[in-house]
């Protein structure tokens, strides 16, 4: 039961981390990385 | 006098104004087809292999509007995935119940021994479960893609499905980096166990002891157990691939490496549930004793006896069980 609980903890960080990287690092709002400064969707 | 002349008079007229209100169409050669030199549009396919125009967004890759690659895409997607599918599992599903009515649960046929030995240490079930709960939360999210539409919307209506499936995407995004994770740790923790072995067709011949009554020996894993385990490590791994082409478009590939992409992550992604499905099965209900190897990580000795037995009388070589059959290393 402590392999399984610690096992999903360890998943939920390592998601929460890997939806931070993606975030802030890699990925861009649509409305950025669609549009040029003089058109804005 | 007048009145002929009149009449005549207004007969030409008549006759004139007939001619010209004759439909052009009339005035023209029957065979001439006015629209059969024009372009259509899968001739224009045809030849150029997509439809491009020009636009103003700096993202160059949206000027193509059409190709006939996406058409082929979205008809797998739409038609060919689903039945792909909708067989795999619930295919494995009526095996799984018809193979349960007919041979029912392998019992432990000498009962438990009271003793029991270490069958994966605290490592290994941390792996296993980190993996297995990203994979049912992988496995629920991606089925939504593919049959979410026809099965949930009905019941949650367009608005409520759009909000669960962007928040499923999420998921599904997010929990693939323990995924991944775990099919990495999983395939070095385990890969010395789990290449072909001497005894592995014997035991295949006699049906692993769940087709049929035989029980033949097997080392810590049987060859049904490596057939999982190669299927979560290369099928995991292709999942996975393909997932990170999917979720970074066109950093490794174009759009048909793409659709390449998505066929295997759908097609392998389906597969992956149902061999999963029968692994839950023999690890839970098909199988007394099964489940407590991953649940408190240890088994019976006569488990270990009639399942693994080279497994057991390795591990009686080690000393990490006592002539009893009681446990004498602690994980």
């Amino acid at each position: 039961m402590r392999a399984f609980i610690t096992a999903c903890v360890v998943a939920l960080l390592l998601a929460i981390a890997g939806a931070a990287l993606l975030n802030q690092v890699v990925q861009q709002p649509a409305e950025s990385a669609f549009s040029t400064p003089a058109v804005r969707i | 006098m007048l009145a002929p002349l009149r009449f005549c008079l207004a007969l030409m007229a008549l006759i004139g104004v007939l001619a010209f209100a004759v439909p052009a169409s009339a005035q023209q050669p029957t065979s001439v087809n006015p629209t059969a030199s024009s372009v259509k549009e899968q001739q224009l396919l045809k030849e150029l292999n997509k439809v491009q125009g020009r636009g103003t967004i700096p993202d160059s890759r949206s000027y193509v509007l059409q190709q006939p690659a996406g058409r082929d895409w979205r008809s797998f997607h739409e038609v060919t995935l689903p039945w792909i599918g909708t067989i795999a599992i619930l295919g494995m599903l009526a095996v799984l119940v018809v193979f349960f009515l007919v041979r029912g649960r392998v019992r432990l046929e000498a009962g438990r021994s009271g003793h029991t030995l270490v069958r994966f240490n605290a490592f290994e079930r941390f792996i296993h479960w980190m993996t297995a709960v990203c994979f049912i939360l992988l496995a629920l999210t991606g089925l939504n893609v593919t049959f979410g539409r026809a099965l949930l919307m009905p019941y949650m209506g367009p608005e409520g499905f759009a909000t669960w499936s962007q928040y499923a995407k999420y998921v599904h995004n997010y929990a693939s980096f323990p995924f991944t994770i775990g099919v990495v740790l999983m395939f070095l923790t385990w890969i010395a166990g789990n290449f072909p072995a001497g005894g592995d067709l014997t035991w295949i011949k006699q049906g692993g002891g769940i087709i049929g009554r035989n029980h033949p020996p097997a080392k810590r894993f049987n060859p049904g157990q490596k057939l999982i385990y190669w299927f979560v490590v290369l099928g995991g791994g292709a999942v996975a691939i393909t997932g990170y082409l999917l979720m970074f478009p066109f950093y490794a590939t174009d759009i048909a490496g793409m659709q390449t992409a998505q066929i295997v992550h759908g097609v392998v992604g389906v597969l992956f549930v149902a061999i999963m499905l029968a692994h839950i099965y023999i690890g839970t209900l098909g199988m007394e004793g099964a489940f407590e190897a991953m649940g408190r990580g240890e088994v019976d000795v006569n488990w270990a006896q009639q399942h693994h037995s080279l497994w057991l009388a390795r591990e009686r070589e080690r000393g990490r069980v006592d002539q009893q059959g009681g446990r004498v290393a602690a994980e």
